[in-house]
């Protein structure tokens, strides 16, 4: 049995806030071109992630080890057809090394969801969760919700058309993944809790997407996210195994700005069942009295289909601080093997290998997480 | 064509690199280094404030950095020791590169510009 030292076990109390409670707030683009052509043909949002609507739930079953009803509660608590419920329960538990050794478990994500049609193509989308709560108001913020919504779809019922989201929500941009750490994500404009009230027009064909969000600095609660802004992200599927697409993203805050522009593809090569997600971000910083750091962020991630209830992820992430200046560049290697146990149930073992200024004598990090994942 | 684009850029890039003469002032220091390093939602944001610091603003990033930055000497700050110990060392997630650390040590040896009195 290992036995933890004071330090060790005062780390693995900070490495629970750094990487638990976490929101996973898309659901998995791998999905996309391997199953369906449109994240909204298995997801409620035209941006995929969170509730799912009934082909989303059919796929959760036929992809799962154990088939069982994929519905809320396993379709034994009725809902009327104008609402949808649901929620995740998710936590981890295992090795983190940055580059302290140390051994942690954590919640990652206590939230739940319902989203009301309302006639005419309107409907009210909100989730809430437990969170870290604010400090010196803690007893107003230890839960809050991270998105609600109100959505106009120009065809209700259907997976395609034109839809008008104005409310809290992430906005629009890149390749969406699911693991927050992923360097698209963390330093390419959607980390963590970036959420923040905004206005979509986005407008979803099965050859092509096109998403534009304008957002403001949430005025209720100082998240980390500080800036007003806008992104687009344009998708375009050349066949029904390849998408190329163009993203862009500005923002502007009191301390900078940031100018975002990038390219994003999938392709899906059917018989290996394999698909390979790229995404580059070139990103320049202007600071203000002095300052332009520019920033190139890469993944490349490819995902095999392996029997009925398996996918596993091999992603490579590239981030370069500042391409001006020598030995800013880290690399990272993920992997992910996921089992769809159920409709319902998913185990996760979620591994990272990071290097810094590789081939220079960097310092490593890595972590190696068991996740165990349980959707109402 | 676009990884054309993208191994253009970066071998440009590569063309013209330095070896570290960004501006060792506050701003900068805050804006490219802590904000998106040190400042997630979890940890030294304002929302959460982590053992009463944050540094996702330069105007918050001031009033901490004031408490645990000796103007004038590096190697007594609190700032530079938690970047650099090996138990507890921060950020948790992914340590800062060697060289945001030599910037951070320049900005505090040249007398922390941008502190607050």
């Amino acid at each position: 049995m290992t036995r933890m030292s004071g330090p060790a076990i005062a780390g693995a109390v900070i490495a629970a806030l750094v990487f638990g409670v976490a929101a996973r707030t898309y659901a998995y683009p791998q999905f996309q071109m391997s199953r369906e052509q449109t994240c909204s043909g298995c997801h409620i949002s035209p941006a995929g992630g969170g509730l799912l609507i009934e082909n989303g739930l059919i796929t959760a079953e036929t992809i799962s080890q154990w088939g069982t009803p994929a519905g809320f509660f396993y379709g034994k608590i009725p809902t009327p057809r104008w609402l949808v419920l649901g929620g995740d329960l998710r936590g981890a538990s295992g090795y983190v090394q940055t580059p302290e050794r140390l051994l942690a478990s954590f919640p990652m994500q206590i939230e739940a969801y319902a989203h009301a049609t309302f006639g005419a193509g309107l409907s009210l989308y909100a989730d809430v969760g437990l969170r870290s709560s604010q400090v010196g108001n803690e007893g107003a913020t230890f839960a809050w919700s991270r998105e609600h919504y109100l959505m106009w779809q120009q065809w209700p019922g259907e997976t395609t058309g034109l839809f008008v989201r104005a409310g809290r929500f992430m906005p629009v941009f890149g390749l969406r993944n699911a693991e927050h750490p992923t360097y698209t994500r963390k330093w390419g404009g959607t980390p963590r809790y970036a959420e923040t009230y905004g206005l979509a027009v986005e407008y979803v064909h099965p050859k092509y997407e096109l998403h534009a969000t304008g957002f403001i600095k949430d005025p209720l609660l100082d998240t980390p996210e500080h800036s007003d802004g806008g992104a687009a992200l344009a998708e375009v599927r050349v066949s029904e195994r390849l998408s190329v697409g163009g993203e862009f993203m500005y923002t502007q805050s009191d301390d900078d700005k940031k100018f975002r522009v990038g390219l994003v593809s999938k392709m899906y090569l059917k018989a290996p069942e394999i698909l390979l997600q790229l995404e580059g971000q070139f990103m320049n910083q202007l600071i203000e009295p002095r300052g332009a750091p520019k920033q190139i962020i890469a993944y490349l991630m490819a995902s095999k289909f392996a029997g009925t209830a398996f996918m596993i992820d091999l992603g490579v992430g590239f981030f370069d601080e500042n391409i001006q200046i020598k030995q800013l560049h880290r690399e990272a290697i993920d992997l992910n093997v996921h089992w769809f146990a159920t409709s319902h149930i998913e185990a996760i073992f979620t591994g990272r290998f990071e290097t810094l200024a590789f081939g220079s004598g960097g310092p490593n990090a890595g972590y190696a997480l068991a996740q165990l994942h349980y959707r109402l | 064509m676009y990884r054309l684009v993208l191994v253009a850029v970066v071998a440009c890039a590569a063309c013209t690199q330095t070896d570290n003469d960004r501006p060792a002032t506050l701003e900068y220091i805050t804006a490219a280094i802590l904000q998106p390093s040190c400042s997630q939602y979890t940890c030294h944001s304002s929302f959460r404030r982590a053992k009463t610091y944050a540094f996702d603003t330069i105007e918050v990033a001031r009033e901490s950095l004031g408490r645990i930055v000796n103007p004038g000497d590096s190697q007594s700050s609190f700032l530079f020791l938690v970047l650099t110990r090996t138990v507890k060392r921060m950020p948790y997630d992914s340590p800062l590169a060697q060289k945001d650390i030599d910037l951070i040590a320049r900005w505090i040896d040249d007398g922390a510009p941008g502190l607050a009195p």
